[in-house]
This record gives C-alpha cells, structure tokens and sequence, in this order.
C-alpha cells in the first residue's frame, strides 16, 4: 500500500506517493533527486543527512518520511537555489572548510541553522552547535572558522537565500 | 485508470498513462531499456517485444490497451529461446553497432516460434519489419537459422592466420551485452537532474525570419531559458560544423540558429525545459514572421550569375579545385576513340538506427559533452572555438554508438545541448525524433560529373572528370570532400593524363557531409558506369578491357608518383568472375530480363598529407601480464576495439583477452584524429603496433637490467624474455612486477606517435546478377560476388560484415535511397523509414565474399581498411546489370521502378 505525502519542499508544495516505511532521506534522494543530502551512516550518527525541519535540525536517514505531513523541509538546495550561493556556503569555499565535501551539505544547513538561533554565538557554541556532524577530513578547524566569518557577517547577503 | 499486465512473467500495475506507448513504459517507467526508439512510428523494428505470442512495434501500442496482457522483451534472460538467440547472434558475427539487436532477436524469437525449421527466405520475409544499417542482414539470418538448429552450409572467407589473434574471428566488442540488451546507448543512462532541449526548425526551405516573440513560449510552467537566432550573443558567430582544429582555416558561415534559413532543417531557436513534453511545447508556442526567398534545389540554377544568392555574393562554395597530370587535351588528340557522357548521384542519408543525440554538463567551469561521436577531438576543438573555452574545459566523452557511418563525424545537436548546458548550468539532453535526424542531419553530396576519356590501343591515354557538388546551405566540409572525390581518380586505371575539376554550389538542401565513402561511391559510379557504356558501345569485353587498363601490384600512385602498398585489383576481378557461374552478359526467360553487372573500385586509408593525420598510442604491461592500451579508436559496431586488440595481442603474443583499449575520452586520451576516411585500421592500428614493438624493446632493456645480461642475447616470444639459447630468463610480468616494486621504481610503458605515410587503395571487385521483372519493371538484385583486396584480414567476421554491411548501403544507393523534396517548396520530402526506402532484409540479394588474401607492405600486419570500400563499387555493378537487361542507359541514380517503366513502355 503507497502513502501520499504532503510537505513544502524549498519553498515548494509537494505530493508524493511514498511506502510507508519509507526514510525522508530516500524520498529526498530517490523520488524528488535531490541529491544533495547524503548518507553517511543510515543511523543518526554522523550528519552527512542533515536537514532543516520546520526550522530545526535533523537527521533525515532517522526521520519516518510518512511523518512529515504537512512540514516544511529546507535541503540544502536551497540555499543555492537562484544560482547564487549563500555565504555560509562561500565562507565554507573561502576557508577551505571542505575537502572531499561529502559532510559539508549537513554542515553547511548545522551552520546556517544555528545563526539562525543564535545570532552570535561563541566558539565553544559554535563547536556546540555543529557536534552532530562528523567530518573525517578537516579536522573542524576550518568549519567553525567559515561559521564565525559568517557569524562576523564577512559576507553580506546578496539576496542567496530568499529569507 | 490504472492497467494491469505481465511484462516478463512479473505483474506490473500503471496509472494514469495519458496516452503513453508501450515503448515508453517499459524504458521511462519500468527501466527495461533494451527495447529502442529508431523511429516511433513503426518503421524501422527496433523497439519490438512481443505481446501474447505476437510480433508488435512497441511504439505503435498504447499503454491503456495492455490491460490483461503478457509481453516479453529482450531482458527476459528465464526463457531459453531468447538466450539461445542472444548467444547465435553473438557468435555469428550478427551483431555490429548493436542498436537493431534486441528487436530483431524477438523477431527471430517469434520467427521460430512459428515455424522452428524456416528457410532462410522465410527468416528474411520475417525480419522485414526490422531494419539494420550496418549488417545487410546476411549474419543476423545466419544466426537465426542456427538457432533453428539447420546444419547451415554457407562458405565464408578464408584468412591466413598467424600465431593465432590474426586472421581468426570474434564478435565485436560488448556483443553479448549487445545481445542481452544491456549496452547503454546514450538515451539509456541515468543523469540525475536531466534537463530537455528541443529544436525549433526553419518554417520554410530558405527566407529570413523577421519578428519572433519567445514570450508566450517563456511563460510555460517548466521552461528554462530559450535561445534564438534573433539573440546578438556568443552563440551568434559563425562556425563551420566539420572544423576539426582551430588551425583549420575554413569558411565559417553557419550560425547556431540562423536568421537566414537556408534549408527546411536549419535551427532557428532552441528551448531548454524540464521535460521533452514541455520543451516541444514551448517551441511550439514561438511566435515569429518570416519572409520568404527564392528556394534553388537544383545546382544549375543557383550556378546561374542572377541566382538568388544563399551565402553571401554567390552560390559558389569552392571553383576550380582540381588538378591535371600530364597534358589531358593534347592527348585526347592522339587517341583513337573519345567517350563523353554525363552522371549523376544523389543525395543519400546515414539512415543509422541511432538518431543524433547528445547530453551535456556544464559545472560552471567544465562543459563535459556526453555523445555517440566518431570524432571525441574534433569536436572538442569545435566547442572550445563556439564557447571560447580552453582544452582543459572542455571534456568530449563518447558514448555507445548505435550507427554513424559518418553522420556522428560533423557536429549536428552537440553544440546546441552544450549551449543550453551553459545557459542552464546544468545537464541538458537533446534527442533527435527520426523526423528531425532527416531534417537537419547530414547527406552525402549530390554531384554531376562529365567523364571524358579517350583510348588508343585498347588503352587509356587520357582522361577528365569534372564534377558539379551540391552542398546544400553550407560549406561545412566542401573542400575535403573536393579532395576526396578527386583522389580515387588517380589510384585506379594507369593513363598518363589525367585531370579533375570540382565545382561546389550552394542550394536550398539538406547540408551535405561526410557519409560513408565520401565522395567514392559518387565518383566510382561515374567512371565505372562511364566504362560499361563504353564498352557496350564498342563491343568489348568491360571484364576484358579493365584487366588492360587496371593499376596492378608496383603501380604507381598517378597524382603523387608514390608508389602504391599493395594492388591486387586485378586478381580481386578476375576471382569474382571466376566466381559467377552465368558468363553472359544478357538473358530473358518469359517473365523476366536478365544482367551482369560489374565494377571495380577503389577507396583510400586515411587522409593524407597535407592534412595532420596521425595517431599517437601507447601501451602499458600492468603486472599480471595483462595490458592497457591507449589510443583513441571510435568503435561504433565496426570493430575497431578489437581490431586493436588483435594487433597489439599478436605482436606481444598474448590472448586477445588481456589488452584493454580506453574509450575515448579528451581527458585522458591520446590523439588521433577521429574515426573516418577509413583511417583506424591504417592509422591506429598502425600506431599500436609500432608502440607494441617499442615496448617489446623497453621490457628487454629492462630485464637486460635487472638480470644483467647483455641486451643483444636477449629475446621476447609471447609474454616472456628468454636468451637467444633458449633459456628463460623471466616473464614480462615477473620483469614489470620487479620495476614496480624495487628501486628504481617505474611502469613498463611505451609511447608512440605515428604519422600516416601514404594513403594507400583498398580495392574491390562487385559482379551481380539483377533481373527485371518484364511486367511490373521491378529489379531484384538476384546475386552479388564481392572481391576486396583489403591486405591481411585481422577480424574475417567482421571484415566480412562490414563488406555485407557496405553492400546494403551500395545497394540502397543504386536503386532505391534519395532524399527527395518538394520541387516547389524545398520541403523535404522523406522524412521517415516509409518514404526514405532502405533495403529490407527480404530485399537482400544472396552475397559471396572473398578476399585476395595478400598482405600489403605497409598495413599494421598486412592489414588495410574496408569500412568505406565495402560500398564503393556496388552502384556501378548493379546499374550495369539493368542497363545489359534491359538495353538501357541509365546514367542517374537511384534507377527506381518507375525510371524502368518509363524505359520499358510500360
Ligand atoms: S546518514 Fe544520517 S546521520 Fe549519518
Ligand atoms: S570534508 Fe570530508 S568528511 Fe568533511
Ligand atoms: S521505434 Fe518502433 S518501429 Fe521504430
Ligand atoms: S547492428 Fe543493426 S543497426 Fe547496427
């Protein structure tokens, strides 16, 4: 027996037929291609599937997709979305807060998500607030660095992110 | 409404299927891409399945009548019929390009289903709703009669073999995977986030568009970006679709969209989208005006000074291209017969199964260019120049390649997805309908030629052929074709005087381009036809008076005094006339006129000088023995993979099995020039053997090394290196697994680049039997002997499948192929399989081939090339039979029945 899903996806209503035991991460991936959110473990451990959630955080390999009637889901297609990139997205490039770029789409949306919290948080909040996503390459200096450029609002918006 | 149905035994549930065909279900919604799309419209057999127990062209059945039903397809690996056919086909040889394959396999599966012992005519009136451009059908009947079980008698040409990878056959590269439907073409990948392109096309055969209004087109939900001829961007130079390399220093006058259309297939906009569905719409929904200018189809006329100009000032692409050798008009005084007459070829299409289609990627910084292309590097080249992008951005790949014979050789919708790549900074496809292939891809060049010769002593002592080219709109490869043409004058008959001269015009048609042959078959159905009249004229023997005249082993190239690799045109003539039994040029029963035909010809091997034609290849031993060879070879069905294979296994010893060659790719390949002029044989594999002799004497220098030895006592025999004693000193492997492990630590490797020499002949000898039907004036080609004289055969069963793959084309060529227009309008005319008639395989006559198995001095192992040869001297042959069976003339082709019966009276 299929579901029909309803949710606003980037902005965007959409219907979906779903299983009912399908994970938000594979209707993201497999059934709406977007193909930004990545899998990293399949068990909420490491962020790599990091989603916005009605303005929170979440893990979407953990998230029942059947539960998400209604909800309001932001990729990290999103932010990139007229084109232009948003400047949690450059200030990652700039500090070389990405090498091989697998964490950086759940980093990238811990990073923003947290900003948007918490305006000015400090370091340690900043390690904090993005201690649900792992990085095996960088070591986190560079990522929490690109957060604080952001954070001392290095990079203006430029209309990135339609909010 | 939701359908319920079986496709291979699994229940399968659809809704809402609007008005879907059954071939789009089982590609878009059930991943079964083995069944392909040649035409949609039931034409061409490639998309067949079967549907309780019958025969049907899956995109002729609409999903909403499936309700109950069972189909089977090509992936129904359970049913051991399928199978038994999939592995018949592959290993007689059926399989080339691979794009008919799996439809015609269930028309053989439903062939056998209702008669398990069918003559071969009745496989061939089954097969006839299945079309296939590269095999002549000969070995896709072969293998069906085999999987009949029938003890099949039919005598195959016989090659010398060396230590065993020459000489001896194997199916083309991937033909099992071919067979089972598996072998992605590129409309069978996966792209995530594709976008669509589609075409806007010129509403008339030549005018100018005066307003257009994207406006509407822009408001569909779904739309992307639209470009059009009236954008003043980049996109708006000029360009000329055959340049290979920015050094080329060609007439560039076609645009992307052109304002001023100038044929019925010229772009005037293009329309990215989110689907193909809306992107059609939105090029519906352009609005624009245009007025129209005179249309010229006809070459006299737009020669003609007060002719509406198409280009710029004239309609004259190139004049005065040609060149004399010794003084023809003194000699022709000398001479005691003169022969004048004028011939006419037309225009003829690819007709490969495989529409033009393209995907491309742009990354913001890389265009990456996804296609089934003959020629990775020339279009790099072309889309670095259109773009303004450096080498290293762009990046050609080439994809599986269902047929090109030229076609896939010139950019067609390449460039136009890469555009919209660009504009959209994504992933852009765009699929050409079979309708749009015959509007905007290429032809081969009409021309009108006037042979001249004159004789003295039973010999030629002089001879000019002047020829009139129709290039359609644009110039694209009008002086290489000029050259091409001209060239196989010289390789033929030995006489002292001989010139040419080539005129090329502009008309309001199809833009010619490169089509198998390339200006051979025009000119040798011209000489050759020339002859027969002659002879027929004075009486002679046309078998006899060629044996006088033919160039033979030691001849000498006439125009560059070089002389010639390898002649054996002579035995290639006689042989074939020892092969006909009927030694008469004429007969009738009460129904039917009788002919003999012959002709001989020639084709070149590659392109020669001036023009850079070189391969560079390099091969590397990996450490098990196995080896990697890079060289840039298209395989396109043809077999040039294991052309390659073969080569570099026999020099270095070892099984076919363990060499690799890359695909080509720009990023990571070597150069060559791309897969035409019959170039891959004489030029790659040329290349690869040189640098598997070179590596040969990299691994002696190597152990000589490590074993300390003195180099000249070594040797290398099949993989190992032994001293000249006879003692083994060490495998290859055992010497490459040394270097890469101890100091000083490298790979055994060995780099070459080579040039093309000379441009040697391939040569050919076509005797057929045609007979005329006295009632109806229909010809049935009954019997065609092939004799090529092609070097050593590397692949006989793919040399022998090219040569039956060049007959169809040849045959189509003479008697039933052109593409047609409106006299008025310019409209173009055959726009589908229906009114662009290709031989069926019922059609087919019944072929012999043999080879003069001589090797030629120069050819990588005696080998050289048959690709384009294969067709050059069919038209003449067959012509000839009419003309002998019926006393015509006929000096035009195609002849078509309607031709016969204006001549018969009836
Ligand atoms: S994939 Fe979801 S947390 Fe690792
Ligand atoms: S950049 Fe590689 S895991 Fe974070
Ligand atoms: S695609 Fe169906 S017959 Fe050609
Ligand atoms: S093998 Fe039949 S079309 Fe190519």
């Amino acid at each position: 027996m299929k579901l029909m899903l309803n949710m606003t996806i980037n902005n965007e209503k959409i219907s979906v037929e779903i299983e009912p035991d399908s994970r938000l991460l594979d209707v993201l991936r497999d059934d709406l291609g977007l193909l930004g959110t990545k899998e990293g473990c399949g068990v909420g451990e490491c962020g790599a599937c990091t989603v916005i959630i009605d303005g929170k955080t979440a893990n979407s390999c953990v998230t029942l997709a059947a539960s998400m009637e209604g909800c309001d889901i932001k990729t990290i297609e999103y932010l990139s979305k007229n084109g232009k990139l948003h400047p949690m997205q450059k200030s990652f490039i700039d500090n070389s807060a990405l090498q091989c770029g697998f964490c950086t789409p759940g980093f990238v949306l811990s990073g923003v998500n947290l900003l948007e919290r918490n305006p000015n948080p400090t370091e340690e909040e900043i390690k904090e607030g993005i201690s649900g996503n792992i990085c095996r390459c960088t070591g986190y200096e560079q990522i929490v660095k690109a957060v604080e450029d952001v954070r001392d609002e290095k990079y203006i918006k430029d209309g990135a992110c339609d909010e | 409404m939701t359908v319920n149905f079986k496709v291979n035994n699994k229940k399968v549930e659809i809704k809402d299927l609007d008005n879907l065909s059954l071939l789009k279900i089982l590609r878009e919604h059930l991943s079964l891409k083995g069944a392909k799309c040649g035409c949609k419209t039931g034409d061409c057999g490639t998309c067949s399945v079967i549907i309780d127990g019958e025969l049907v062209r899956s995109c002729l059945v609409l999903g909403k009548n499936l309700e109950g039903k069972s189909i089977k397809t090509i992936e129904y690996y359970k049913d051991e019929k399928i199978r038994e056919l999939q592995e018949t086909f592959t290993r007689s040889g059926a399989i080339q390009c691979g794009f008919c394959t799996p439809g015609m396999i269930m028309a053989a599966y439903s062939i056998l289903e209702k008669n398990p012992k069918p003559t071969k005519k009745e496989i061939r009136e089954g097969l006839k709703y299945n079309l296939c451009r590269c095999t002549g059908y000969e070995k896709i009947v072969d293998a069906i009669y085999d999987a009949s079980g029938q003890v099949n008698t039919k005598k195959h040409i016989i090659a010398s073999v060396f230590k065993g990878n020459i000489g001896t056959s194997k199916p083309v590269q991937a033909a099992l995977e071919k067979a089972e439907g598996k072998f992605e073409y590129t409309d069978d990948l996966v792209f995530n986030n594709l976008y669509h392109g589609k075409i806007l096309f010129a509403p008339s055969a030549h005018g100018y568009i005066t307003k257009m209004n994207i406006e509407e087109a822009k408001k569909i939900e779904g739309v992307l970006d639209i470009v059009t001829c009236m954008d003043q961007e980049y996109w708006s130079k000029d360009f000329n679709c055959h340049i290979t390399s920015p050094f080329e220093k060609l007439v560039r006058n076609e645009k992307m969209f052109n304002r001023h259309f100038r044929y019925d297939g010229d772009k005037i906009a293009a329309v990215v989208a989110i689907s193909e569905e809306i992107a059609q719409k939105a090029v519906k929904a352009i609005e624009y005006e245009f007025k129209t200018y005179p249309v010229i189809l006809d070459v006299k006329k737009a020669m003609k000074d007060d002719s509406y100009p198409i280009q710029k000032d004239n309609n004259i692409a190139a004049r005065n291209i040609g060149y004399e050798i010794g003084n023809v008009e003194d000699a022709y005084k000398d001479c005691d017969i003169l022969f004048e007459k004028e011939y006419h070829t037309q225009k003829q299409s690819h007709g490969m199964m495989e529409p033009h289609i393209a995907v491309a990627n742009y990354d913001g910084e890389i265009l990456t260019l996804y296609a089934p292309t003959q020629n990775v590097f020339g279009f790099r080249s072309l889309m670095t120049e259109i773009f303004d992008l450096p080498y290293n951005k762009v990046r050609v790949i080439k994809t599986n390649i269902g047929g090109a014979f030229g076609a896939k050789s010139e950019v067609v919708v390449e460039h136009i997805a890469s555009l919209l790549a660009i504009r959209v900074k994504g992933t852009v496809k765009v699929n050409l309908s079979r309708k749009e292939e015959f509007l905007c891809g290429k032809t081969r060049t009409a021309i009108d030629f006037n042979v001249k010769f004159g004789v003295k002593n039973g010999k030629f002592k002089s001879m000019g052929i002047d020829a009139v080219l129709d290039r359609g709109g644009y110039y694209g490869s009008t002086i290489d074709l000029c050259y091409a043409w001209m060239d196989k004058v010289y390789k033929l008959y030995e006489c002292e005087n001989i010139k040419t001269n080539t005129i090329a015009i502009y008309t309001n048609t199809q833009n010619s381009g490169a089509v198998r042959g390339y200006g051979a078959p025009q000119v040798n159905f011209a000489r050759e036809t020339a002859i027969n009249d002659y002879c027929r004229d004075q009486g002679l023997d046309k078998i006899q008076f060629r044996l006088d005249n033919l160039f033979e082993q030691g001849s000498k190239d006439i125009a560059t005094k070089e002389t010639m690799t390898s002649v054996y045109v002579k035995d290639c003539l006689t042989r074939a006339y020892e092969m006909i039994e009927e030694k008469r040029n004429k007969w009738e029963d009460e129904n039917y006129y009788y002919g003999l035909g012959v002709a001989v010809g020639v084709h070149g091997n590659g392109i020669g000088l001036p023009v850079a034609d070189f391969a560079s290849s390099s091969i590397k031993y990996c450490a098990d023995g196995s080896v990697i060879v890079n060289t840039t070879v298209h395989d396109m069905g043809q077999g040039s993979t294991i052309m390659i294979k073969k080569i570099v296994a026999e020099v270095l010893g070892i099984d076919d099995d363990l060499v690799t060659v890359l695909n080509p790719d720009t990023n990571s390949n070597y150069y060559s020039n791309g897969a035409y002029a019959t170039r891959e044989t004489w030029v790659n594999g040329n290349s690869v053997k040189a640098a598997a002799d070179e590596l040969i004497k990299v691994i002696i220098n190597e152990t000589a090394e490590i074993h300390e030895k003195n180099i000249e006592d070594l040797i290398y025999l099949d993989g190992k290196i032994a001293t000249k004693a006879g003692d083994l000193v060490a495998t290859a492997a055992e010497v490459v697994l040394h270097r890469m492990h101890k100091p000083p630590f490298k790979e055994i490797e060995a780099t070459v680049h080579f040039t093309n020499p000379q441009v040697p002949g391939s040569y050919m000898a076509n005797i057929v039997i045609s007979k005329v039907d006295k009632k109806t004036g229909e010809v049935k080609v009954e019997k065609l002997i092939a004799v090529h004289d092609v070097g050593r055969a590397i692949n006989p069963m793919m040399l022998e499948g090219q040569i039956e793959g060049g007959i169809h084309m040849g045959l189509g060529f003479a008697i039933s192929e052109e593409v047609k227009y409106d006299k008025k309008t310019g409209k173009l005319e055959t726009i589908n399989f229906k009114k662009y008639k290709m031989f069926r395989a019922n059609d087919m006559p019944e072929i012999h081939i043999e080879i003069v198995n001589k090797p030629d001095s120069v050819g990588p192992l005696g080998a050289k090339g048959v690709g384009e040869a294969a067709l050059t001297a069919v038209a003449p042959a067959v012509i000839d039979s009419i003309n002998e069976a019926i006393g015509s003339n006929f000096n035009k082709i195609p002849v078509l029945q309607k031709d016969i019966q204006e001549f018969l009276g009836l």
